[in-house]
């Protein structure tokens, strides 16, 4: 079954006055336990397309569906509660509180989840912490971490409510080539435990760790 | 999301986020500081005048002069014009002096004191006891407080320490032995204290209260003479002070000249002099000056916190959208999000009030400190002198502060804070998600 499914998916956006079709015919379904690379070159769309398929836009036309759901005719505050439940996002800048620590980071989106009380919210918390080799820099702060381990508290944090689809914007693009494949393995490791895996990324070495690979030009995605 | 998680948010980003949040905190505590400044001096001010307005002194006309001849024609005017609660004349607006009261209780031994007249429209307000009536003679009104060494002058030269008062409260229902001294006489009278006053509301401790009746009984025993036909008015409210002087002037009571006896002759003459009006040290005038400025002060300190809060908030809420992006994309509600930095901004807001009165409180006690010293040194200049004077008259006034005021300051300011977080954050929250963590 086919966890996100883009049927006709068309998008633009009007700059200076001038229309700039960013994604055109877009046809696709993304499914659990496999691992997507979105490639293309700079500005070719990938950022806005992966973008929609987590919600933070929209199509200007053509369906979208998340478990057989359509998403454009959702009111906010029900797309805020699919991105609660369904998706993890994790970004190339790592969008880290700085004020807060390892563990409180990977804690805030656990607020919103009534599944978790306090006990609950804890555990769930340090098995995060455990999974990502952080054990020792729980009650550190965001600028006490090397880029590698940043990025692994962002994918804790994106982890938090056990969403079945990760969304990943250059994940590796702030780091060094070590730190690239560590994280390239966390990613995979989550599609082989069953959850959709979308990653946009420059790097040839996702390649490597990608189930399938889709390239995105002159807004097609083939 | 219930009510204590969004609370233990809000708390953990107005707390941990100090550096963002000094941003609007800083400011806020230094125009909160001057707003209380301001309001502090205000409402001193005003209660202070409020206060000394019911000061016998404050509220008489001196001055009026008359010969014998025209005596009853001005008393008959006088008794038309309205506000006037007493009038006397020199036989009984003073005694020649009344020195000391002998005998106190508590191990003191006596005070200089000086008497003003009253009758019971005049009677000063008491903390205990009673006033004075029409009917009463060899009675007193004292203060609370008295200065018991009469060798010590109280001015700012020698300022009053604690311990040199005597309780006037002890005082009250017993007799007071007063030495009254004449040109060539000399009497002791007992008194009965019937009421005690606060010295504090009355700007005075050394002054008591005698019926103008006794006066004159005393003057008459003590066969005084005086060298000039005076009398003088006591309005009833100091607001009023203006009016009944115009009337008096208007009626032809009020002039320009004084008529005195000549010694040498023993026949009246006129002395042209050009002011007859009380005036007070630090007159009323000059506070509602000092009022005024500082109205316009805490009115001004107003717009410029109002202006710092839309402006802080403008910046803290575009530095921290990001932020705000992440929650969204976290899957938190719009309204969540609302809720939780309008209460950091609350919270920011009552920890910059607190910080704020307490090194207002702190600025207080350090700026007391400064002028006591002042007021302490040893005069180096005339400048010096005239600072210290007006330290001294100004140090009189109690320091007073209006809650009601600061509890309603503080409330506008919290709405007006979540307010204007309210719509920031609207604007902000209504882009797109990936438009938002790009600001």
């Amino acid at each position: 079954m086919s966890k996100i499914e883009i049927v006709n998916g068309y998008k633009e956006y009007i700059k200076n006055k001038e229309k700039i079709v960013v994604l055109n015919n877009i046809n696709t379904k993304f499914e659990e336990g496999k691992t997507y690379a979105i490639m293309g070159n700079s500005g070719s769309g990938k950022t806005t397309l992966l973008n929609i398929l987590g919600t933070l836009d929209v199509l200007t036309s053509g369906k979208m569906l998340i478990d057989s759901e359509e998403i454009l005719r959702l009111k906010e505050n029900e797309k805020a509660y699919i991105r609660m439940k369904k998706i993890g996002f994790i970004f190339q800048e790592f969008y880290l509180n700085q004020y807060m620590t390892v563990q409180e980071n990977i804690m805030q989106p656990m607020y919103i989840n009534k599944e978790y009380d306090k006990t609950a919210k804890k555990q769930r918390t340090n098995e995060l912490i455990e999974m990502m080799g952080l054990s020792q820099r729980k009650k550190h702060y965001p600028k006490e971490l090397s880029g590698g381990e940043q990025q692994r508290v962002a994918i804790a944090r994106a982890l938090a409510n056990k969403p079945d689809i990760i969304l990943a914007d250059e994940p590796t693009g702030n780091l060094d080539k070590n730190n690239e494949q560590k994280i390239f393995e966390i990613l995979n490791s989550l599609s082989k435990n069953g959850k959709c895996v979308i990653i946009v990324s420059h790097s040839n070495v996702v390649k490597k760790y990608a189930d399938i690979i889709l390239n995105l030009e002159e807004g097609k995605l083939k | 999301m219930n009510f204590s998680t969004i609370l233990k948010l809000s708390i953990q980003r107005a707390i941990k986020n100090r550096k963002r949040n000094a941003i609007i905190l800083i400011p806020l505590i230094i125009i909160i500081i001057l707003i209380l400044f301001s309001i502090t001096i205000q409402y001193s001010m005003q209660s202070y005048v409020i206060d000394i307005g019911f000061n016998i002194n404050m509220r008489t006309i001196s001055g009026i002069n008359y010969t014998p001849a025209d005596y009853k024609e001005i008393i008959e005017k006088l008794l038309f014009i309205n506000n006037i609660d007493m009038i006397v004349d020199q036989y009984e607006s003073r005694i020649v002096a009344i020195v000391t009261c002998e005998k106190f209780q508590n191990g003191k031994t006596d005070g200089k004191v000086y008497e003003t007249p009253t009758n019971a429209k005049t009677s000063p307000e008491v903390i205990k006891g009673r006033k004075i009536s029409d009917d009463d003679q060899y009675v007193i009104i004292i203060p609370d407080k008295i200065y018991a060494d009469s060798n010590t002058n109280r001015t700012f030269e020698n300022p009053i320490l604690e311990d040199e008062y005597i309780n006037g409260e002890e005082l009250l229902g017993k007799n007071i032995r007063m030495k009254i001294e004449g040109d060539n006489k000399e009497l002791y009278k007992d008194f009965k204290v019937i009421g005690i006053y606060d010295s504090s509301k009355y700007d005075d401790t050394q002054t008591i209260y005698i019926p103008k009746t006794t006066i004159k009984l005393l003057n008459e025993e003590l066969g005084a003479s005086f060298s000039e036909y005076y009398m003088n008015v006591v309005v009833d409210k100091v607001e009023n002070l203006n009016e009944v002087r115009n009337k008096l002037t208007e009626e032809g009571i009020l002039k320009k000249t004084k008529i005195q006896i000549d010694a040498s002759s023993d026949k009246e003459v006129g002395i042209e002099e050009t002011n007859f009006i009380s005036t007070t040290n630090l007159n009323i005038e000059t506070l509602q000056i000092i009022k005024n400025i500082a109205f316009f002060l805490s009115v001004s300190s107003f717009v410029i916190l109002i202006f710092i809060l839309v402006a802080t908030n403008v910046n803290k809420t575009y530095i921290s959208a990001t932020e705000l992006g992440v929650l969204k994309i976290e899957g938190y509600k719009d309204k969540y999000i609302q809720i939780i930095t309008i209460f950091e901004n609350i919270i920011v807001c009552i920890i910059s009030f607190i910080i704020a009165f307490i090194l207002y409180k702190l600025l207080q006690v350090i700026g007391n400190f400064l002028i006591d010293c002042i007021i302490q040194k040893e005069t180096v200049s005339l400048t010096l002198y005239k600072i210290r004077e007006q330290l001294f008259l100004i140090k009189k006034i109690p320091q007073k502060i209006n809650y009601s005021i600061v509890l309603i300051i503080f409330s506008i300011i919290i709405l007006i804070e979540s307010i204007n977080t309210f719509f920031i954050n609207k604007r902000v929250l209504k882009k797109n998600i990936s438009d938002i963590i790009k600001i």
